[in-house]
């Protein structure tokens, strides 16, 4: 197997709202993204993704568990979910980072993924994530919006695509 | 920073080095991200008072297992 770097999104000094794949070739096997990210909400928030510009979060279910730094939760139910955003309160100049990988991104039918993801803190609440999540799509995947679900990406923040063949 | 947020869209058809684009939200996108916003805010106030109210419930049953004799270490041990 081959893994190609498509391209990297690098968040300029204004901040982001999102950062948007679009024209993702169907030359592949799977996508991987790789991304570090910030955002300027006060807290660590949760990241969404958005799927060929499908806001219909019905479409989407995810699976988690997660490390809360004090303990332990699960999640399942339909969100747009990708991982979590290191906040502005938590420790300067860090960012979460994480991997999600999606297999058979040019088919027509339920598209998978698993996403890997930390938050960084130097304090008790940083979160670690293992997230399956699933896309009722009817058409290959094309574009990928990832953005927080609330406040921007700072600065610095980048997420890169890459294709497996 | 800018007042209205923007975008960064980056299309792949296109050569690299005319790739990228920094648009202006529209105002439906940012009535949206408004609306999310709340969500999550809400959600964040409910995934605490669960995780609160977990450590609470856990903390009465070992308090209960250790009235009936137990050591903490022993009470922690069947919790596991």
């Amino acid at each position: 197997m081959a893994m190609t770097l498509v391209e990297t999104i690098t968040v300029g000094s204004g901040g982001a709202a999102s950062v948007e794949f679009t024209g993702i070739p169907g030359t592949g096997l799977e996508l991987l993204f790789l991304y570090s990210l910030r955002s300027t909400q006060s807290q660590d928030i949760d990241c969404f993704i958005e799927i060929n510009a499908d806001e219909t979060t019905s479409n989407y279910f995810q699976a988690l568990l997660e490390g809360t730094g004090s303990g332990v939760r699960t999640e399942a139910n339909s969100a747009r979910a990708f991982g979590r955003i290191t906040g502005s309160g938590n420790t300067a100049n860090t960012f979460c980072n994480g991997s999600a990988v999606f297999s058979n991104y040019t088919g027509t039918s339920r598209l998978t993924a698993s996403i890997l993801n930390v938050t960084e803190n130097n304090a008790t609440n940083a979160r670690q994530q293992i997230q399956f999540l699933e896309y009722d799509n009817s058409a290959p995947m094309t574009q990928a919006k990832i953005f927080p679900a609330d406040g921007i990406l700072t600065e610095h923040s980048t997420a890169s695509l890459y294709i497996i063949s | 920073m800018s007042e209205t947020p923007v975008k960064i869209v980056v299309d792949l058809s296109k050569p690299k080095g005319q790739r990228e684009s920094i648009i202006e939200l529209t105002k439906a996108e940012i009535k949206e991200r408004t609306a999310m916003a709340a969500e999550a805010e809400t959600q964040r106030i409910a995934d605490e008072a669960a995780q609160a109210e977990a450590a609470a419930t856990r903390q009465a049953g070992l308090d209960k297992l250790i009235a009936l004799g137990l050591t903490e270490a022993e009470a922690l041990a069947l919790t596991r």
